[in-house]
């Protein structure tokens, strides 16, 4: 069973939450599932990209990373979303790194 | 940050958001709790339920630091209010549209108009399909004259990159005249960003 049948994850976990694996948990420790969401956030990752890669629902996702980060394997950093009313200066600068792609 | 392309079944999300991204678009489900009174009941009583939506996910890295996020959303069903949780930090949404199925946008529109998320209409120009002239479509859609509209071919790189910086452009410059308006007197009605597309 994926989830052990819970259905609420112990961390809270926005689709846009970026996790990022500590090193802290040697991944043999970890079962096959945990371990495959583990590979996938070697690098600041966001939830729902993770769980496009497991091919699970971002519901089952965030339980799993939930999990790693209970238990040290994981942690989890802030999306830090721009938003409309974010400073000008950035949004300028999102509008000139746009226009030079 | 956050942006949304929403638009009917077909209307070519999947397509616009491959043109962007870095990575290959990916598909995945996320579960949502609604609170909901089945069509089919008849007592009426509001049920908890939990349905399942589709959403494509693609990335673009525009400089070390920035990123965009691009959520593809289903919008040809009756759930939109189950948008909130979906939409939520969106920094704006894109409407792409099908003129042969105009009316499968019509949800999208409406929940961005009613949840005061920034949007813009893309006109997805589909090999084959009628051109309308922009005040047609405007027409057709109900669409307020600030809503900028843009035609688009969600196939090329060129072409979404131009639908992403008009709605960048759009959401700053509104940003400015609100901000200019509440230092001055208001502004007289009317007066907002028009683009010529």
């Amino acid at each position: 069973m994926l989830t052990g049948g819970r259905t609420v994850p112990a961390v809270e976990l926005g689709l846009e939450s970026r996790v990022a694996t500590t090193g802290n948990v040697a991944p043999e420790k970890l079962n096959l599932e945990h371990a495959k969401a583990w590979q996938l956030c070697q690098y600041p990752t966001a939830v729902v990209e993770i769980a496009g890669k497991l091919g699970r629902p971002v519901a089952v996702t965030k339980i799993l990373l939930a999990d790693l980060i209970k238990a040290g394997a994981a942690t989890t950093l802030a999306a830090n979303l721009i938003e409309p009313s974010s400073s000008y200066d950035l949004l300028e600068r999102v509008l000139r790194e746009l226009k030079k792609l | 940050m956050k942006i949304l392309i929403a638009g009917g079944f077909g209307a070519g999300k999947t397509t616009f958001v491959r043109s962007i991204s870095e990575i290959k678009p990916l598909s995945t489900e996320e579960t949502l709790t609604v609170a909901s009174v089945p069509v089919d009941s008849l007592d009426g009583i509001p049920d908890k339920k939990t349905t399942t939506v589709a959403m494509d996910f693609g990335r673009r890295t525009i400089a070390a630091d920035l990123r965009l996020l691009l959520f593809g959303t289903p919008g040809q069903d009756r759930f939109w209010f189950m948008w909130d949780e979906l939409s939520r930090g969106a920094f704006g949404a894109i409407v792409l549209v099908d003129t042969r199925r105009i009316t499968d946008s019509f949800g999208a529109i409406e929940f961005f108009e009613s949840r005061g998320i920034r949007f813009l209409v893309a006109v997805n120009q589909f090999q084959g399909a009628p051109v309308y002239p922009e005040s047609d479509v405007r027409t057709a859609l109900a669409l307020r004259e600030h809503v900028p509209l843009i035609r688009c071919d969600a196939r090329t790189f060129q072409s979404t990159k131009a639908v992403l910086i008009l709605l960048v452009e759009h959401i700053v410059n509104t940003r400015r005249e609100e901000d200019a308006a509440r230092v001055a007197a208001p502004l007289p009605s009317g007066s907002g960003a028009r683009y010529d597309v």
